[in-house]
């Protein structure tokens, strides 16, 4: 019981702020809402030399049935949060790393989104990123004996870090070696925008339990997550499983399912059941020139 | 009185007559066991003291800890679990002695453990709380430790949730345990204490005594209630000692972490805990034999028949240890055979061959010749298994936390480049751990202060069932190897068997 | 709700009548057809065709939209022209900082001007969606915007999975089972305890001596 009165904190709030946004209005209000919204994305239109006039709404579908349904907005999020980490432009910079962790004031093993040097069957070496998978069923969860690590409707795991006991056998259950222990005091951090919460765990609880957190605060106003923000080769992606998106820190904006048919992607570890929704484009800087070529 | 059973180890023994009233040999039980809590030694107090003075240092290090964060005792991000995790399993785990040696050597009629049966039983009530103070150190912010007693925020999906529930029922069943059969003891200290003693202390003590041992008088209804209820509770204390290391096991293994993610894990936690738990008796057994003069009631036969329990649970954990390596090196998964190499040959083979010299081959070579075979040979064997096993729990504990996990190639193949993390001990983990070891004698020696140290109504009872059969052998003599057996219904007990080969030999010392 | 959509980073230029009108329009009923004009800039530079951009339901699939684009040449041209112009269609997504558009396929025009995409929206409420013409060297010749208001919405991944980990259905009733276990040993050792220290104070038990 514990658990759902943790998801339905402060956490909860955020979807219905950004998500009123995605799901609009309830049919009957359409022409209430609709001016606005169109007069912003008419300004991004406008700045890409688009002289676009007036625009007039249509409902694609008014069918009381699938609108009941679908656009229940309390019942279903707006967001269902993956990324998509593309190996082929990963040149090992470790700017993700150094951005999480001015963002995040973390000492410098605290590694949340961390950049491990592979090999591949050849023997050349490639850089991957490996953040917080996100995963679908987290090993963490269950073993929490406080119940501090729980998963919100936008398929985030996040840790309570005003609960955390410190057992640390979420990081022994944690295939991906994602989990980062405050064995010291953390290191200060100025006033932040957002409260100290799961969502924003800035500054950390010395002995308690951290981890990526997909920036989660900032991503209701559409913000990306630092990572994504500062890479300079647009690996990282920020997807959307419910809209269907992806996008980079670059303005790259892909359809996510397109994306990651088209190009293969792959999830870690898939065969420890944890489901992640972190996927990986494979390669490397020498199928660049092959896929530049194609695209 | 006090100097009649003083350094004697006299085979054979005065009483053996009548066996009606009270023999000779029961007077003694009375005095030696009451000894403790009558007499303070010279060596008393300063013992005491030095012991307290080195748990305030693990206190004082503990401290140092909540004040700087686990990283001063060594951990970090790839060595997240380390000594206390290891402490922890191991402490609890020598408190199975007293379910062994109570409980199982009570339900197989051995009654040559009844001299034991207090020691044996007070070591586990001693260790059990100290090993679950373990959970302190361990947590990253104790002053949050009420989450876990607090039910509105249990996880009860988590292990470490049921380890907390399967301890402390245990713990519950041990105080139990102990408490049952002190309950005749405690009447016949109140009748001794009233014959000796005037002072204050005496007078609280038998005040405490009236409390807790109620009116026992030894009338047969009495002792078939108090039989009934010792024999349900040593049987329901073996599930509960094995469920213990089970669930402490599952905190490991409910994880996929290569050699923490074991099957063989529950089996391999319970045998440890019951091999350190038997060597664990030896020596504190030792101790108070050497301390209180208790060579009349406790025997370098005792020793041996420990000792033999002790090496066919070490037998049977160098068996279990071969198996796990072996399965999971030969299936060649990258992480489990990675893990196995490191363990065997790698950056961890110094600790674990260690335990395998000192608590694998080394007690099982000191029991298999009759040279060795002794009282000596059997406390120096208990010894070198206590500290080899508390390694060898480092070595469970610590290899498996600083596999690196992020090495697997995506698809294809590929090497591994991942790095071994590294735990690096420093002086507080030490601390606490000496401290937790220096806290058994302390308390040990504190509870004998109150307690009979012999359980003189079980060894009564015993001696009036031993002299009613017709194959009589005194429980405090060394009888020949025959009349032993003969006195041993236990030997269909696993080591029972090999005590018959074993017991003719022992005429010889 | 419109300050956050102001995270989009992009100066809003547009002037007040618009709002108003297109709040008139919008009250239009269930179809409503958005007009967009090529840029000022883009008509001036190439002289080229305009285009027309409408979202109309897809017949037979309530879940989709069809999207025509309709390109026209300019007064006085003949419209041989109008097949085989390749139109990108994207859609304006206001959810990320600085990554507006996008691209949802393209579809190449028919002899009468009009390329037909159908889209099948996987978020619900407003969209803006664009239309631009490219000739076969990749230079734009127009483009046209509409918007329309998707009810239902369709996501390609599945739904969150089961877990399969002991909080899940036959653990709860294990745990159960394992709860009663715990706490039927407590009780059975307190009795224990109870019945045998009741039994010492029995009088018919103790004290004969």
């Amino acid at each position: 019981m514990s658990k759902e009165r943790r998801v339905g904190g402060p956490i909860q709030q955020e979807p219905q702020d950004g998500g009123a946004d995605r799901e609009g209005a309830p049919p009957g209000q359409v022409p209430v809402t609709m001016g606005r919204r169109n007069l912003l994305r008419g300004a991004a239109l406008g700045a890409l030399g688009l002289a676009a006039a007036g625009a007039v709404g249509g409902l694609v579908d008014t069918s009381p049935s699938s609108a009941t349904t679908t656009t229940a907005g309390a019942a279903k999020p707006a967001h269902q949060w993956a990324m998509v980490i593309d190996l082929r432009y990963c040149n090992g910079c470790k700017l993700c790393t150094a951005a999480c962790q001015n963002a995040h004031f973390l000492h410098q093993d605290q590694t949340w989104i961390d950049v491990f040097t592979m090999q591949n069957a050849a023997g050349e070496s490639y850089a991957m990123p490996r953040p917080c998978m996100m995963c679908e069923d987290p090993p963490c969860v269950p073993v929490c004996p406080v119940s501090a690590n729980f998963r919100t409707a936008e398929g985030l795991t996040l840790v309570d870090q005003s609960r955390c006991v410190g057992t640390r056998i979420c990081m022994n259950s944690c295939p991906y070696q994602a989990r980062y222990f405050n064995f010291s005091a953390p290191r200060p951090a100025p006033r932040q925008p957002f409260p100290q919460e799961p969502a924003w765990p800035v500054p950390q609880v010395e002995g308690t339990v951290g981890k990526c957190v997909f920036c989660a605060a900032m991503l209701p106003s559409g913000k990306l997550p630092e990572c994504m923000a500062n890479c300079p080769m647009g690996v990282l992606y920020l997807g959307d499983l419910e809209t269907d998106v992806a996008v980079n820190g670059l303005g790259n904006t892909v359809k996510l399912s397109t994306f990651l048919a088209d190009n293969d992607a792959v999830k870690f570890k898939e065969s420890y059941g944890t489901h992640p929704r972190v996927f990986y484009i494979q390669g490397h800087g020498q199928d660049l020139e092959a896929d530049a070529a194609s695209a | 009185m006090s100097d009649d059973n003083a350094g004697t180890e006299t085979v054979g023994a005065p009483g053996a007559g009548g066996h009606l009233g009270e023999p000779h040999v029961l007077h003694d039980v009375r005095a030696a066991a009451m000894r403790p809590v009558v007499d303070t030694p010279r060596w008393w107090w300063p013992t005491v003291g030095v012991l307290a003075a080195v748990v305030v240092l693990g206190v004082v290090a503990w401290a140092v800890q909540v004040a700087d964060g686990l990283g001063v005792a060594g951990y970090n991000d790839q060595g997240f679990w380390a000594v206390y995790e290891a402490d922890l399993v191991a402490f609890i785990g020598v408190s199975y002695g007293g379910a062994v040696v109570s409980a199982i050597l009570r339900l197989t009629k051995a009654t040559w453990r009844a001299p034991l049966t207090r020691i044996a039983e007070a070591t586990a009530l001693v260790t059990l709380p100290i090993g679950m103070l373990f959970i302190i150190p361990h947590l990253g912010s104790p002053w949050r430790i009420w989450e876990l007693v607090w039910p509105p925020d249990w996880n009860l999906s988590s292990p470490i949730l049921w380890d907390f529930f399967a301890v402390s029922t245990y713990l519950l069943a041990t105080a139990v345990f102990f408490y049952l059969p002190l309950i005749p003891d405690l009447a016949i200290a109140r009748r001794l204490l009233g014959e000796h003693q005037t002072g204050l202390r005496a007078r609280a003590l038998r005040r405490a005594y009236q409390v807790l041992g109620g009116r026992w008088d030894g009338t047969p209804p009495q002792r078939r209630l108090l039989q009934g209820a010792i024999g349900l509770v040593a049987i329901m204390i073996i599930p509960m000692a094995v469920s213990v290391h089970s669930v402490l096991s599952f905190a490991f293994a409910s994880s996929s972490r290569a050699g923490y993610a074991e099957t063989i894990f529950p089996v391999y936690f319970v045998v440890a805990a019951l091999y350190t738990g038997v060597a664990l008796v030896v020596i504190s057994v030792a101790a108070c034999r050497r301390l209180w003069h208790l060579e009349r009631f406790i025997n370098p036969r005792h020793f041996v028949r420990l000792g033999l329990v002790m090496v066919a649970f070490g037998a049977a954990y160098i068996y279990l240890t071969f198996t796990e390596y072996l399965v999971d090196g030969y299936s060649g998964t990258v992480d489990s055979a990675a893990w196995v190499r490191q363990v065997l040959v790698g950056r961890y083979w110094i600790p674990f061959w260690f335990y395998f010299v000192a608590a694998g081959v080394v007690p099982l070579a000191i029991m298999a010749f009759r040279r060795t075979r002794t009282a000596t040979g059997v406390v120096v064997a208990s010894g070198l298994v206590l500290v080899a096993m508390w390694v060898k729990r480092l070595v469970i504990v610590i290899p498996p936390a600083t596999e690196p996990l992020v090495r697997a190639p995506l698809a294809s193949g590929g090497v591994l480049t991942g790095n071994w993390g590294s735990y690096h001990f420093t002086w507080v983990p030490i601390a606490i751990t000496v401290a937790a070891t220096a806290a058994i004698p302390l308390l040990l020696l504190i509870l004998f202060r109150f307690v009979p140290i012999l359980p003189i109504g079980e060894m009564e009872e015993m001696e009036l069932e031993v002299a009613g059969s017709s194959m009589a052998v005194e429980m405090s003599a060394v009888g020949a190897g025959a009349g032993l057996a003969a006195t041993l219904p236990g030997s269909s007990f696993a080591v029972g068997t090999s005590l018959h080969d074993i017991t003719d030999e022992e005429g010889s010392w | 709700m419109s300050e956050e959509r102001s995270t989009i980073g992009r100066p809003v230029r547009r002037p007040r009548r618009h709002l108003g009108a297109k709040w008139l329009l919008g009250t239009l009923p269930v179809l409503a057809v958005v007009l967009g004009f090529a840029s000022p800039g883009t008509w001036a530079a190439t002289v080229g065709p305009s285009l027309r951009l409408a979202a109309a339901p897809a017949p037979g699939n309530a879940h989709t939209v069809d999207l025509v684009a309709t390109v026209q040449e300019p007064a006085g041209q003949s419209s041989s022209a109008l097949s085989g112009i390749s139109v990108d269609f994207e859609v304006h997504i206001g959810e990320f900082t600085g990554a507006p558009l996008l691209d949802l396929g393209s579809a190449t025009t028919d002899a009468a001007g009009r390329a037909v995409l159908t889209y099948q929206p996987t978020w619900t409420g407003d969209q803006s969606l664009v239309a631009t013409a490219t000739d076969s060297s990749g230079n734009t010749l127009a483009s046209a915007t509409t918007s329309l208001t998707a009810a239902v919405a369709t996501t390609p991944f599945a739904g969150a999975i089961e877990s399969v980990r002991p909080d899940g259905t036959i653990g709860q009733a294990v745990v159960g089972v394992l709860l009663a276990i715990v706490v039927a040993v407590w009780i059975a050792l307190i009795a224990i305890v109870v019945r045998v220290n009741l039994g010492l104070h029995r009088p018919g038990v103790a004290h004969t001596s």
